[in-house]
């Protein structure tokens, strides 16, 4: 926003003709639609990019308006980002088929404060700006519909590319939904403390948000996917480096919450993405062409290393798998077992093989000159 | 009339740089034999291609100052190298001021930019050779990688027929050295 615009005074019009107060109330509903799918991310980008002036709080009309454009659209948004989709879960220990709402009836969502923090965050910083732009830090724990909203947030604000100030912001960096979703974004400059990605915040998305994991498999799924082919264009190390450990502390952390609350099936949009980007047998230098060619041999090696960690990951669910194949069929977990080793088809063993080999030459004492010695095959074979 | 006064000073930089690169990795040592007995064959077949062992380690350098060491208990191996330059350079600049009483400032305005200028040059003479300690590196890192698995793997051949030895007589051993396969058969 020019600064001209920061000047004027609060009751003037401003460009939609109304008062700025009434003005900012539409901004924050428009960014609010825009979240959950009711606008395009193009039509909020100006809004996201430029610095604008608040109202101090929301009026009655305003509120109304919010809870009806948040109750109505964040249901249909997890209904497009992926529950729409029949398919099998666990829940409460039994495996359960069905679209979202066939599978979980009834099912609440609660948003405090935190949402309401982050749509005036999203229309009051300019995000193009990371300088100018103060971090979000909301007091208290987000609900698991707070998390939803900031996982959205970082889906459109990664569209409308001014991703900068996520990573720093304090509030996306506490909920593990949005390390989830976004691992790269939040951590490209310093992966997840101890403090941030916790096993007690894990557990509780878990326990009480499992429906919204379930809706956003497909979405994680390609979330994914683009992480694993953006690392061929990374081309500094240290990226490379930060990217590969935020993967290995969020994959490991989430197996091991997985693990403790038996729904390993949430996750599913690693093997799909696992099993998407294995089909061609790619060669190893589609994840650090980027990189194969920059640095000294002691960077560049840590940086392949790190290129890996997704794959190298996989190990985790293949020792469930061997767990689940040793489970008979008159045992209770017998059908759990055999979801994990539906879905662990998208892999097989073959994937798994591959997955190691891929590992192994990122690993190896002459990976740093693998551009050289690799027959790749070209790149579109593996991107369709 | 005001006249200028020409100020011109020289700096010189001696440095002695030290620019090492190198990588690392893990060798995988089947557990067919106690690690001891494994480590001790390992050790043995690095000899054969002309490392100096002791308990712990295993360390070649070559010619050029590679330097490999292998741990024989962990597994790890290190690649380095390391190289040494005596830097000395030299520069020149030259400015002019038209009153007396700023040739001291100017003096010191001067010096301290050529001293950043000779600073930023040794870091550039520093990273070309780094570079050419990477390249060089670079060069030999496959034929390092196959001397370290060849000597991998025939440790690993000869800890299966040590352990085949052990279970019974043996009755045949056949080795493909295309493959790295090997049969042995045993009569327990």
């Amino acid at each position: 926003m020019p600064a001209t615009w920061r000047r004027l005074p609060i009751w003037s019009s401003s460009g939609n003709g109304l008062p700025s107060n009434l003005s900012s109330e539409y901004d924050l509903l428009t960014v609010a639609r825009a979240l959950t799918g009711g606008v395009s991310a193009e039509m909020v980008e100006p809004l996201l990019r430029q610095e604008r002036t608040m109202a101090p709080r929301l009026g009655p009309t305003s509120v109304g308006l919010l809870k009806q454009i948040i109750a109505q659209g964040v249901i249909h948004d997890l209904g497009r980002r992926g529950g729409w989709r029949p398919t099998r879960h666990v829940n409460q220990g039994q495996v359960v088929a069905g679209r979202l709402w066939e599978r979980h009836p009834v099912q609440e969502l609660s948003f405090s404060g935190w949402t309401v923090a982050l749509l005036r965050w999203l229309v009051s910083s300019p995000l193009a700006v990371a300088s100018e732009c103060q971090p979000l830090s909301v007091k208290g724990a987000p609900t698991v519909g707070d998390q939803l909203m900031l996982y959205l947030a970082c889906d459109l604000v990664r569209r409308c590319d001014c991703v900068e100030p996520l990573g720093a912001s304090v509030a996306l960096r506490q909920s593990p939904l949005c390390w989830i979703g976004f691992p790269t974004l939040l951590g490209h400059h310093q992966p997840p403390r101890a403090d941030e990605l916790t096993d007690g915040a894990l557990d509780a998305l878990i326990d009480a948000g499992g429906f919204v994991l379930e809706a956003l498999q497909q979405d994680l799924c390609r979330r994914w996917i683009a992480v694993e082919r953006a690392k061929a264009d990374l081309t500094r190390p240290k990226e490379m480096i930060a990217v590969g450990a935020s993967q290995q502390v969020v994959l490991e952390r989430l197996a091991a919450a997985l693990t403790r609350t038996g729904r390993q099936d949430l996750m599913g949009f690693m093997l799909e993405a696992a099993g998407w980007l294995l089909r061609h047998r790619p060669a190893a230098i589609h994840w650090v062409r980027g990189i194969a060619q920059v640095g000294s041999l002691s960077q560049r090696q840590e940086a392949f290393r790190a290129a890996g960690a997704f794959l190298e990951a996989l190990q985790i669910p293949a020792r469930w798998v061997e767990q689940a194949q040793s489970v008979r069929f008159f045992d209770d977990e017998y059908e759990t077992s055999q979801l994990l080793l539906t879905r662990w088809e998208q892999v097989g063993p073959e994937g798994l093989i591959h997955a190691r080999q891929l590992v192994q030459q990122m690993q190896a004492l002459d990976a740093p000159v693998l551009e050289r010695v690799d027959d790749a095959r070209p790149m579109e074979q593996v991107s369709q | 009339m005001s006249r200028s006064y020409r100020i011109s000073v020289s700096e010189t930089v001696r440095r002695h740089v030290k620019v090492d690169d190198g990588v690392q990795t893990q060798v995988e040592l089947l557990p067919i034999l106690p690690a001891e007995r494994m480590a001790a064959l390992l050790a043995a077949e690095l000899e054969q291609q002309g490392f100096e062992c002791d308990e712990e380690r295993a360390r070649r350098v070559e010619q050029d100052g590679t330097e490999i060491t292998v741990d024989l208990r962990q597994g790890t191996v290190t690649v380095r190298l390391a190289a040494v330059a005596d830097l000395e350079l030299e520069r020149q600049r030259s400015g002019s001021v038209y009153d007396p009483k700023q040739t001291a400032g100017t003096e010191a305005q001067l010096r301290e930019k050529l001293r950043q200028e000779l600073e930023q040059q040794v870091e550039a003479q520093q990273e070309e050779l780094r570079e050419q300690v990477t390249q060089q590196l670079e060069r030999k890192l496959r034929d390092i990688q196959k001397t370290i698995d060849g000597a991998v793997n025939r440790s690993s051949g000869a800890a299966l027929k040590e352990k085949a030895a052990q279970m019974g007589e043996i009755e045949e051993i056949s080795e493909d050295t295309e493959t790295g396969s090997l049969t042995i058969r045993v009569r327990v």
